[in-house]
């Protein structure tokens, strides 16, 4: 199920990026990195990328940015996108959802709850 | 009762507000992150500042921080704020731009809120710019507002306001752009739909390009002099040659960046972008 399929993981947390790697990956996904915005921007031009895992407060380019502009773009507007944040209020949730994000989850993350929303949307 | 904080926790509160997104209290305006920083302990029910600086400091859940910064950066804000400004933006900016535009054949207008709050600066702007324009029904008139809190957003979004806060709109302004509600004052479809609200932090956040004009007062007065230098930058970048920035009526931005004219208005200034 998992196999050849492509998750793009955007997040400026190194500790964030390799933690969940490491768990995709065992579970068969292909795991591709972009560390902002602009970065992840770079990555799906030049890959097929099947879901995003979205972090909001990045550097160059935010998660709410992003996420806009992919929406708006018929190219990847079908990309379903999970934000994973710590922004935990609930107007940041609205704001995710308002951006056009497919699913919002907040830091800490339990991977069983992320696995849960990913095979959902695949 | 307010507390009595210790100077240096309150300075290295600064420090966490600093690092985590370039706002910066002087020594000027520690007393008011002081007061802000009180109100917060008394809310969040967390008596010591010690413990505060560890929840604000926490990598993994920045739900505390972010209501911290929302409320040392929210600041009161109306309809029509700064007259003078308002009537020369509407008066003799927006009327030479959009006259520009009309013989160019052109008929996009683009406006950035930077720093927007709960709404009263765009939705003002796009009251300017539908009273000043003749057929603006042709017209592709875009108004961005941005702001580092959602919680503003939301309520910007919302668009329901005091009547304290409308209180300097003309009376046919307020018949006709807004819809009584509950006491409050509703905005209409007719104007939100001119106002595209988006999360940025003006300090790292991507800025879009090819505006006519940005506001951006009162919003800077946080930073330090090497961010707003930067930041003015970027608006240099954002802005078409000619563009007008407008800041708050106290901001000046000499000796921070040489690519725009101050330009004497009536009773107020604006900043035109020049060619480098």
């Amino acid at each position: 199920m998992a196999s050849g399929t492509t998750i793009l993981v955007v997040d400026d947390s190194p500790v964030v990026v390799e933690a969940v790697r490491e768990a995709l990956t065992g579970d068969g996904y292909s795991v591709l990195v972009g560390t902002d915005g602009i970065e992840a921007l770079e990555v799906i031009k030049r890959h097929h990328v099947d879901l995003i895992l979205l972090d909001i407060d990045m550097p160059r380019m935010n998660g709410y940015q992003l996420c806009k502009l992919l929406k708006k773009d018929s190219n990847y507007k079908h990309i379903p996108i999970i934000m994973l944040t710590a922004k935990s209020a609930e107007t940041d949730r609205i704001w995710g959802l308002k951006a056009g994000s497919n699913e919002y989850l907040t830091k800490p993350f339990n991977y069983q709850k992320v696995k849960e929303v990913i095979k959902r949307f695949l | 009762m307010m507390q009595q904080l210790e100077q240096s926790q309150i300075l290295k509160v600064r420090d966490v507000i600093f690092r985590a997104c370039g706002l910066w209290f002087n020594e000027s305006k520690l007393p008011i992150l002081s007061n802000r920083i009180n109100t917060r302990l008394k809310e969040s029910g967390i008596s010591d500042l010690g413990k505060y600086l560890l929840v604000i400091a926490s990598e993994d859940d920045r739900s505390e921080l972010s209501t911290l910064i929302n409320l040392v950066t929210t600041n009161e804000t109306y309809f029509y704020r700064s007259n003078s400004q308002m009537d020369s933006f509407r008066k003799i900016i927006l009327p030479e731009i959009t006259d520009k535009k009309v013989a160019q054949n052109n008929r996009n207008l683009n406006i950035w809120s930077a720093g927007c709050s709960t709404g009263e600066e765009p939705y003002t702007l796009a009251i300017c710019v539908l009273e000043t324009l003749k057929f603006h029904s042709i017209w592709d008139i875009e108004i961005l507002a941005t702001d580092i809190s959602t919680e503003v957003l939301a309520r910007a979004f919302q668009g329901i306001y005091s009547k304290r806060s409308v209180e300097n709109l003309p009376e046919e302004y307020l018949q006709k752009y807004f819809t009584p509600s509950d006491g409050n004052y509703a905005i209409r479809e007719s104007i939100k739909k001119y106002v595209e609200f988006e999360y940025s932090n003006l300090t790292d956040s991507y800025f879009q390009k090819d505006f006519d004009i940005i506001f951006c007062r009162n919003v800077m007065i946080y930073f330090r002099d090497e961010t707003k230098a930067d930041i003015l930058n970027r608006f240099y970048d954002s802005l078409k040659d000619g563009g007008y920035l407008f800041l708050g009526p106290t901001e000046m931005i000499r000796g921070l960046t040489d690519g725009f004219k101050m330009i004497t208005l009536k009773d107020s200034v604006a900043f035109q972008k020049v060619p480098r």
